[in-house]
């Protein structure tokens, strides 16, 4: 689905330990013509955030993470200023509403429940996002 | 004083006043009428005598003066009378002096004569000593020159015939022929024959038989003359030696004043010349200038009032003892059964209930008697039967207490064997039931606990490690049996901390007034383990069931969207059917996870003022697309003025999404379905029809069951879960609301919701229903 506006290439920082859905959220963004950049553990995502020289246009965050649950890596994100700014989507399983409150508190721009999407519902949604920054 | 307290008294004394009273005042009255006639009968008598003594003294003095007229007369005195003044001669004396002593023999009471000449010279008389005195000075000479006279002679200076005390009796002596004076003579009487006559015994040598005035005493008759001197004086006939004392005694008395100064005769009662109290009558002889007076000494003439005065006295004495006699019988005959009354009345008090009193009158107080003999008799029965009821009573409460000891030690046994903690605090929290289940359980003994204040023994925390001390205090305040979450840790003796559910209650008494309040505690350790165990499950589950769910949805996807290469037909066909079972499992799961939820009781409640209408065009909006792929027609109407509701909107929206989409994928295509909001009294009711499906009869009672589905809807629908309504009426339940339904198959299905206007309480939770 190629869509007709003109825009440079969208690079999205994808978070997701389950390495199935990583796959499948990677390709669909490609398809999408978003650059993914995956990363299988909050860790490596943190990382790669700090030594980047080109900080991603979104972050694409799985809430239940191996290493560290979201609201963690959200607080890291938020503590740099230089990431701070960086919209962010939690798509999760489940989470009680009350970390949803603390996660949107912390600023991210958007939850889903992943059964509840499809893939391209989700991806229109944060373009829609990243469009607004 | 006398105290009038008995009967007997007071009887005693009205009869006596009654009766005496009368009789004395009759006696003083006829004593005294008596005393007035007698008076007067003793005045008339002494005026009878009075004046028959006046009689006879007049009788007396005719008698005297009819003598000196015969001497007067008598020739041959006035012969020699003149003879002798012619010519004196002793020899004419002499025999004038025998002749007049001759004369004199025939006359009793003549003392002795004198004649007198003209010139008041003794010229003869009976006795020669006499002549030649001079009386021309005396009365009785002046006056007898002139006519008859007579005259007193008291204590004259001229004795005559050797007395002092005498009548005389004048007469002029006249010359035949001429009428000349030729001298006076005067017959001298002496006073025995008017003493005799006054005391009465000339009336007895006459013969008569009684001449004394009946048996007076002191009776007196006498003559005083006009000098008030006594001169004629009987007395009794045995004091002759009196005499002498009495005559020429001054008698200056009331009589003798009355008489000589105001010519009045007297009848009255006065002091005598005795200084004795006497009644007396008078007549006066004014011719001669005397007083007769008869005399009595009131005294003597008294004595029959005297005596009538003692007989009446005693009549009266007599009387009154008579009186009081018949006073004090009576008065016995009625105060002697009230008496007796009274002590029967005593030894019945006393306890004697056999005791009967003995009255026999007929009278009113023998009613009494009666009366109270039964009243008695009575009350013994009645006591009978009292003690009969009380050793009855007496045995039944025995039964009674001995049943409730029983059911105490029954119930004691129960609460001792609960083996969950059990404790009752009274009105003012004080603990009043410490079971062994609580003491293990808190580790504190009863007998530390009983009476004290609960709060020291019975600290609570919450979760987060807050004090939560009100809780029992809360469980008594509310008038409600009141539940508290399992969030509750107590703390031990031994400051462990244990989780525990409490179940509370108000104790009321029979009148429904509070009495206190009993809690249940229990140890809910394993149940909080279990529970968590399940909320892990349910998170363990939802992630790992999910993700694979999650990968199969969005690879489907893919495929279909063309991004592995165009797809054949029936490479589509079969991605489909794949999505569409994965479809199946993603909503099973969901809705498992709900119903976990929702029975953990873990499930938010965070209740908002909602638009009721708003929600539900909301929800409808979203299912619009599939009502018109279908060429549905939807409905909704709305009371005008609903208010706002305190509900949940995620909870309330997923029972709308159910009912609406169970409308619309029940109902055929072209078919209607309509949604009415309306509000009844404090509910407002949700009405969700259709002319669909229908539920058949014989499943209408399984249809809020879990994993139901009827006959008819899974041939329309094989793709469903069964759990929709279930979790629709669990939700409409937790929100105080209720849900019903009316269904004919093959007609429609009519849903009702009813939601109440005061909305529904918030409640803490941990997880919100998701998909």
């Amino acid at each position: 689905m190629k869509d007709n506006l003109n825009k440079k290439t969208v690079k999205m920082l994808v978070v997701e330990d389950e390495n199935l859905l990583l796959e499948a959220i990677t390709r669909k963004l490609q398809i999408n013509d978003i650059t993914a950049v995956p990363c299988a553990c909050g860790k490596k995502a943190i990382k790669y955030l700090h030594e980047t020289n080109e900080i991603p246009d979104a972050v694409w965050l799985d809430y239940y993470l191996k290493d560290m649950d979201g609201l963690a890596f959200i607080k890291i994100l938020k503590k740099n200023p230089l990431l701070a700014d960086i919209p962010v989507v939690v798509v999760s399983n489940s989470a009680n509403p009350q970390k949803v409150k603390k996660m949107f508190a912390l600023g991210i721009k958007e939850y889903f429940l992943k059964a509840e999407f499809r893939l391209e519902e989700i991806i229109a949604i944060v373009e829609k996002i990243v469009y607004k920054q | 004083m006398i105290k009038l307290q008995s009967i007997r008294i007071k009887l005693l004394f009205i009869f006596l006043l009654v009766s005496l009273l009368p009789v004395v005042i009759l006696g003083i009255l006829s004593i005294m009428k008596t005393q007035t006639s007698l008076k007067k009968e003793i005045f008339n008598k002494l005026l009878l005598l009075s004046e028959a003594k006046e009689g006879q003294v007049f009788a007396f003095l005719d008698s005297i003066k009819s003598e000196t007229i015969v001497f007067s007369s008598d020739s041959f005195i006035k012969e020699s009378l003149k003879t002798n003044i012619a010519t004196p001669s002793s020899d004419r004396v002499e025999s004038m002096n025998n002749y007049l002593l001759e004369r004199k023999k025939l006359y009793e009471t003549l003392v002795g004569i004198f004649i007198m000449d003209t010139e008041g010279k003794i010229v003869a008389s009976t006795k020669r000593e006499e002549i030649g005195k001079d009386e021309r000075d005396d009365k009785y000479f002046m006056e007898g020159k002139k006519s008859i006279y007579v005259g007193d002679f008291m204590g004259n200076k001229h004795p005559h015939f050797g007395l002092d005390n005498f009548f005389v009796v004048t007469s002029p002596l006249k010359e035949a022929e001429t009428g000349k004076l030729i001298g006076v003579i005067a017959n001298i009487y002496d006073t025995n024959k008017l003493h005799n006559i006054l005391g009465g015994e000339f009336q007895l040598e006459k013969g008569a038989l009684t001449a004394h005035g009946g048996q007076a005493n002191t009776l007196e008759v006498y003559l005083v003359n006009k000098e008030k001197k006594m001169f004629v004086h009987p007395h009794d006939i045995n004091e002759k030696n009196h005499e002498k004392h009495f005559m020429g005694m001054i008698i200056d008395t009331l009589p003798v004043k009355k008489c000589l100064e105001n010519q009045e005769e007297t009848e009255a009662t006065y002091k005598n010349y005795d200084g004795t109290e006497v009644t007396g009558s008078s007549m006066c002889l004014t011719k001669e200038g005397w007083v007769l007076i008869t005399e009595i000494s009131t005294k003597e003439a008294f004595i029959p009032i005297m005596e009538m005065k003692e007989t009446i006295g005693l009549i009266v004495i007599i009387f009154s003892l008579g009186v009081i006699l018949t006073a004090f019988f009576f008065a016995q005959k009625i105060s002697l059964p009230i008496r007796k009354l009274h002590e029967a009345a005593e030894i019945v008090a006393k306890g004697n209930l056999d005791y009967q009193v003995d009255i026999r009158t007929e009278d009113e107080i023998g009613q009494l008697g009666n009366a109270f003999n039964l009243m008695t008799a009575d009350l013994k029965k009645y006591l009978g039967e009292l003690e009969k009821h009380k050793t009855e009573l007496e045995k039944k409460v025995k039964e009674r207490t001995e049943e409730l000891e029983e059911t105490k030690n029954k119930d004691e046994a129960i609460l001792t064997s609960i083996g969950e903690a059990v404790v009752a605090c009274d009105k003012k929290g004080r603990i009043m039931l410490f079971n062994p289940a609580a003491e293990e359980l808190t580790g504190f003994l009863s007998s530390e606990t009983i009476g004290k204040e609960h709060q020291k023994y019975f600290k609570f925390e919450t979760e987060e490690g807050k004090s939560a001390n009100d809780v029992v205090k809360d469980s008594i305040k509310g008038n409600k049996k009141t539940k508290k979450e399992n969030s509750l840790f107590l703390i031990k003796k031994n400051n462990q901390k244990i989780p525990v559910a409490i179940n509370g209650g108000v104790i009321k008494n029979s009148k429904g007034e509070e009495i206190g309040c009993v809690s249940v505690f229990r140890d809910i350790s394993i149940e909080r383990e279990i529970d968590q165990m399940k909320t892990e499950f349910v998170s363990v589950a939802s992630h790992q069931l999910r993700t694979p769910l999650t990968a199969m949805k969005w690879f489907s996807e893919m495929l279909l969207s063309g991004d592995a290469g165009k797809l054949n037909k029936e490479q589509e066909k079969f991605i489909r059917n794949i999505d569409q079972s994965n479809e199946r499992m993603i909503s099973l799961v969901n809705s498992l996870l709900n119903i976990a939820r929702i029975e953990s009781g873990r499930i938010i409640i965070d209740p908002c003022p909602i638009n009721l209408e708003k929600l539900i065009r909301e929800v409808i909006s979203e299912l619009k697309r599939e009502s018109d792929r279908k060429k549905q027609t939807l409905i909704i109407s709305c009371h005008p003025r609903l208010p706002k509701v305190n509900i949940d909107p995620k909870l309330i929206r997923h029972v709308y999404m159910n009912l609406l989409s169970n409308a619309i994928k029940y109902t055929q295509d072209g078919g209607e379905i309509s949604v009415f909001i309306s509000r009844k009294d404090d509910q407002i009711i949700s009405q969700i029809s259709d002319n669909g499906l229908g539920i058949p009869e014989k499943e209408h009672s399984q249809v809020f069951q879990k994993f139901f589905r009827c006959e008819n809807a899974v041939r329309a629908q094989p793709n469903g879960t069964g759990l929709g309504l279930y979790l629709v009426k669990t939700i409409v339940e937790s929100s105080s609301g209720k849900i019903w339904f009316k269904s004919v198959e093959g007609k429609g299905t009519t849903f009702w919701v009813s939601l109440p206007l005061s909305g529904t309480l918030a409640k803490k939770g941990e997880v919100t229903l998701e998909g």
